[in-house]
């Protein structure tokens, strides 16, 4: 078995360049399983180009990234694609939901693309949709609700695959105090429940201090001594 | 800052996709003023070929008026195959007879000057003979197309004079157009005019769509939603004039190819129909006038509204439920009514009014009604897939096609418009060619200028008698031989009718024939009509296949925010391709369907107009379907294109 096997997400001397210019230089992360993890630093660090490289949305000029055991460089865009739909899943600062679809629909739509059966696909995101307090507004479309509440939604589509890896940008970043302690308290526990890793970028350090681990991402590089996580 | 320094300065810092969507628009507004230039060419070709056969109209002395000209001139309307041929004869060429245009000189006597289509024609039918072909063509004066067949022969030395009055001069008042001027002028608007202002409005909404995020921004800024409409109508109008330009050019360019290729159904030479340089600057002018008004009302809203979105109003379709419904029922009822009528009687002028008022309204009503059907009939099969929980990848595209109806929603009300424009369009044409080029007439001879010694002649060609014509006064039933009035027509086929005459003209150069239609007057016209109708629909398709393709650019930059949502989830290409498919291509398909039925009902309704027996004319069927198969099969394509493509990195930053 892979060493690295153990692990939910491996990084790897990874390099990320955007229009010709480098963003990311040489970052290593190793995370295992069934934690939390803060990415925080300033703006134009790079915060945000990582998420995304991990999700396999950003290819990589060097390294390499390895979630859930398979090596993103050695897949396909197709393959790439398979590998969100079970082992990620992403929440961003505003929603990124479908519109045209209701909030039930969004958080079901990655379990029927997966090929889940209608039972499952029902009870699940009928559970999640309760854990999340969204029955009262699961019919209406994102445009039809409240900020809080379409990122509540993005919480249960990210977290309804169980997936290995929850890849959250500045999830609370668009939302008021309250909202944001709710948001946080139910992706904390959501995360926790499936026994996922969660990466979040965030630029409050009360966000961050939430997590178990911290990364400090500055010009493009892994901060030492900043309470790095792993390698 | 000036607005128009500003709206150059937003011009140049846009990035890749303003540029693309200005190289659109510029393209519309260059195709918009190409379709206009060419949609109303046939009319000038047509006032310019009156012209040319004014210039020849013969000019004779009155009887008995002195005069020293001995030219006479005796013109017969012969036909080589379908094709009309003026063939005229002439007497007394003298040096100091007058010369028609397009020649230089007379032939000798016993020779003929020929137009340079006759010439080619006579090449393919060598069983038709003209006596002494010269090599040397009629020139382009004398000539009302390059297509047109005359000869001009003078009888050889010692014939004598022909029985017709000495002609002095060479030159006559222009007949004008056999077609109204308001019926032209409504056949342009609707085939040309209409498609080309719904081009550029759709361009311009499109361009305004794409400014969204930057009018926010300058409204947030405190610029107010009138100065934002001021500076993005001067962008647009700018843009406009670089089009038109481009247009204008394209035109000079087409112009005398188009002429030549006889893609619009007639063929006319390089300087016949030019545009004046003054139609040429008004029409930039005008364009660049109705972009800047369209730009200016299309952003005072974007800019002043909310960024709610908007579904189609129910309001607003009932208008085109109401328009459309009945005028669907009245053609299938004109349809049947017409089919079954006994004998081939033409359908009655209220007939066709009543097919082309159906028609209009039918494609007025899918234009207004089409998005909140699509809204509606999306929706609620999105519903019941739902219900069974199969596909998600349709149900999202029914979804999506619902959600952006009004965009999904003009794609398949251009697409079915086409449709119909195709088939009724060539409902037309069959009517005027049937009208045009009926079973032929035969040879007519006039026997009130026929001599005993000359129907003898005749006779003695064996031909075969169709009809004899006698004079109300005559009642004897003696042999058409006999009679010095009235008319005979002899029964010729297309094939033979050119040999037959040439027979004729050979035995009795003195007679004139008609061969030709037998109503020139409605052939001129089925023919002027012809070449509006081709070049209207050639344009009117071409504009409103823009528009769609313009549509389809709206909606697929429309679906950036869920392609990069899906791509987040990991949705498998597979998925996304079928999504996209499924948004763009089933409101087109559901349309046409209904274009195809309407458009074939109107179709044979105007077939019926030359003739009620065969009105349903699988041509028409076949016109609606083409380009109803072409419509899906390219949305399609390009959905298909669409959804395979990821969305952009770093496009996750939109959501």
């Amino acid at each position: 078995m892979d060493p690295q096997g153990a692990y939910a997400l491996v990084v790897e001397g990874l390099c990320v360049n955007l229009g010709g210019q480098p963003v990311l230089s040489s970052v290593n992360l190793t995370l295992p399983a069934a934690t939390t993890v803060a990415v925080t630093g300033p703006s134009g660090a790079g915060k945000s180009t990582l998420l995304n490289a991990l999700g396999g949305l950003q290819p990589a000029a060097r390294g390499r990234v390895v979630v859930a055991g398979r090596d993103l460089n050695r897949l396909s865009d197709d393959e790439r694609a398979e590998l969100r739909l079970r082992e990620v899943g992403f929440v961003l600062q505003s929603s990124g939901l479908v519109p045209e679809l209701s909030l039930q629909e969004n958080i079901a739509l990655p379990l029927e693309l997966a090929g889940m059966r209608r039972r499952g696909v029902r009870d699940r995101v009928a559970e999640v949709v309760a854990q999340l307090g969204l029955t009262t507004c699961a019919r209406r479309r994102p445009s039809e609700v409240s900020g809080g509440q379409a990122q509540r939604a993005a919480v249960a589509r990210a977290v309804a695959a169980r997936p290995s890896v929850v890849l959250a940008d500045e999830p609370t970043g668009a939302l008021d105090s309250t909202n944001r302690e709710i948001v946080l308290d139910l992706l904390l526990e959501q995360v926790e429940r499936c026994g996922s890793l969660l990466v979040l970028v965030t630029h409050d350090p009360q966000v961050a201090a939430r997590c178990a681990r911290q990364v400090r991402i500055v010009d493009g590089r892994v901060a030492a001594g900043v309470g790095a996580a792993g390698g | 800052m000036g607005d128009l320094r500003l709206a150059l300065r937003l011009v140049r810092g846009g990035g890749r996709t303003e540029a693309v969507r200005l190289t659109v628009l510029a393209v519309g507004v260059a195709l918009a003023v190409l379709g206009v230039l060419v949609g109303t060419t046939v009319p000038r070709v047509s006032a310019d070929a009156a012209s040319a056969a004014a210039a020849r109209t013969r000019v004779v002395a009155g009887p008995g008026a002195p005069t020293t000209s001995e030219l006479r001139v005796l013109v017969s309307d012969d036909r080589l195959g379908r094709r009309p041929w003026t063939h005229a004869v002439v007497t007394g060429t003298r040096d100091d007879a007058p010369l028609p245009p397009g020649l230089v000189r007379w032939p000798r006597p016993g020779e003929t000057i020929v137009s340079p289509a006759l010439s080619r024609a006579l090449l393919e039918h060598p069983d038709v003979s003209v006596p002494g072909v010269v090599p040397e063509h009629i020139g382009a004066a004398g000539l009302t197309g390059p297509d047109e067949l005359v000869s001009w022969t003078v009888l050889p030395a010692g014939s004598p004079p022909l029985p017709a009055e000495p002609v002095i001069a060479f030159g006559g008042p222009v007949v004008t157009s056999s077609t109204p001027a308001r019926v032209r002028a409504t056949e342009i608007t609707v085939l040309v005019g209409g498609p080309a202002a719904l081009l550029l409005a759709l361009g311009v909404r499109a361009c305004a769509g794409a400014r969204a995020a930057r009018t926010r921004a300058l409204v947030l800024a405190g610029m107010s939603p009138r100065r934002c409409a001021r500076v993005f109508g001067w962008e647009m109008a700018a843009v406009a004039v670089v089009g038109a330009c481009a247009g204008v050019a394209a035109a000079r360019v087409v112009h005398p190819w188009l002429g030549s290729c006889g893609l619009l159904g007639r063929r006319w030479f390089p300087e016949q129909g030019a545009v004046p340089v003054l139609l040429e600057v008004l029409l930039t002018v005008t364009v660049a006038l109705v972009v800047l008004v369209i730009a200016r009302r299309t952003m005072r809203s974007q800019a002043g509204g909310t960024r709610q979105h908007r579904l189609p109003s129910p309001r607003v379709a009932l208008l085109g439920y109401v328009l459309g419904v009945p005028a669907a029922a009245c053609l299938a009822w004109l349809c049947v009514r017409l089919a079954s009528h006994p004998g081939d009687q033409g359908a009655p002028d209220s007939a066709v009014v009543a097919s082309m008022v159906a028609s209009c309204a039918a494609a007025l009503a899918v234009v207004v009604a089409a998005p909140h059907a699509v809204h509606t009939v999306t929706t609620w099969l999105a519903d019941r897939l739902a219900a069974r929980a199969t596909r998600p990848d349709v149900r999202l595209g029914l979804r999506g096609a619902g959600w952006h109806a009004h965009a999904t929603g003009r794609c398949a009300a251009l697409a079915a418009v086409l449709v119909m424009t195709s088939a009724y369009g060539t409902g037309l044409l069959v009517a005027l060619d049937r009208d045009a080029h009926g079973p032929s007439a035969g040879i007519e001879v006039d026997l009130s200028t026929t001599t005993a010694a000359q129907r003898d002649a005749l006779a003695g060609l064996g031909l075969t008698v169709a009809t004899v014509e006698r004079t109300a006064a005559d009642t004897s039933d003696g042999p058409w031989t006999g009679l010095d009035a009235g008319w005979v027509t002899f029964a010729v086929s297309d094939e033979t009718a050119a040999v037959v005459t040439s027979r004729i003209h050979r035995l009795l150069p003195e007679l004139a024939l008609r061969a030709g239609a037998d109503d020139a007057d409605l052939v001129a016209y089925a023919d002027e009509q012809t070449g509006v109708v081709r070049a209207g629909l050639a344009v009117g398709t071409g504009l409103v296949s823009a528009a769609l393709v313009v549509c389809l650019l709206e909606v697929w930059w429309s679906r950036r925010r869920t392609t990069a949502a899906l791509g987040a989830i990991g949705t498998p290409r597979r998925a996304m391709r079928v999504v996209a498919v499924t948004q763009m291509a089933a409101p087109v398909l559901v349309t046409t369907a209904v274009g195809v039925g309407v458009g074939v009902l109107g179709g044979w309704t105007a077939v019926a107009y030359a003739g009620t027996a065969d009105m349903l004319d699988p041509a028409v069927v076949g016109a609606a379907v083409l380009p109803a198969v072409a419509a899906v099969a390219l949305v399609a394509a390009v959905a298909w294109v669409a959804g395979g493509r990821p969305a952009p990195p770093g496009s996750l930053a939109d959501l």
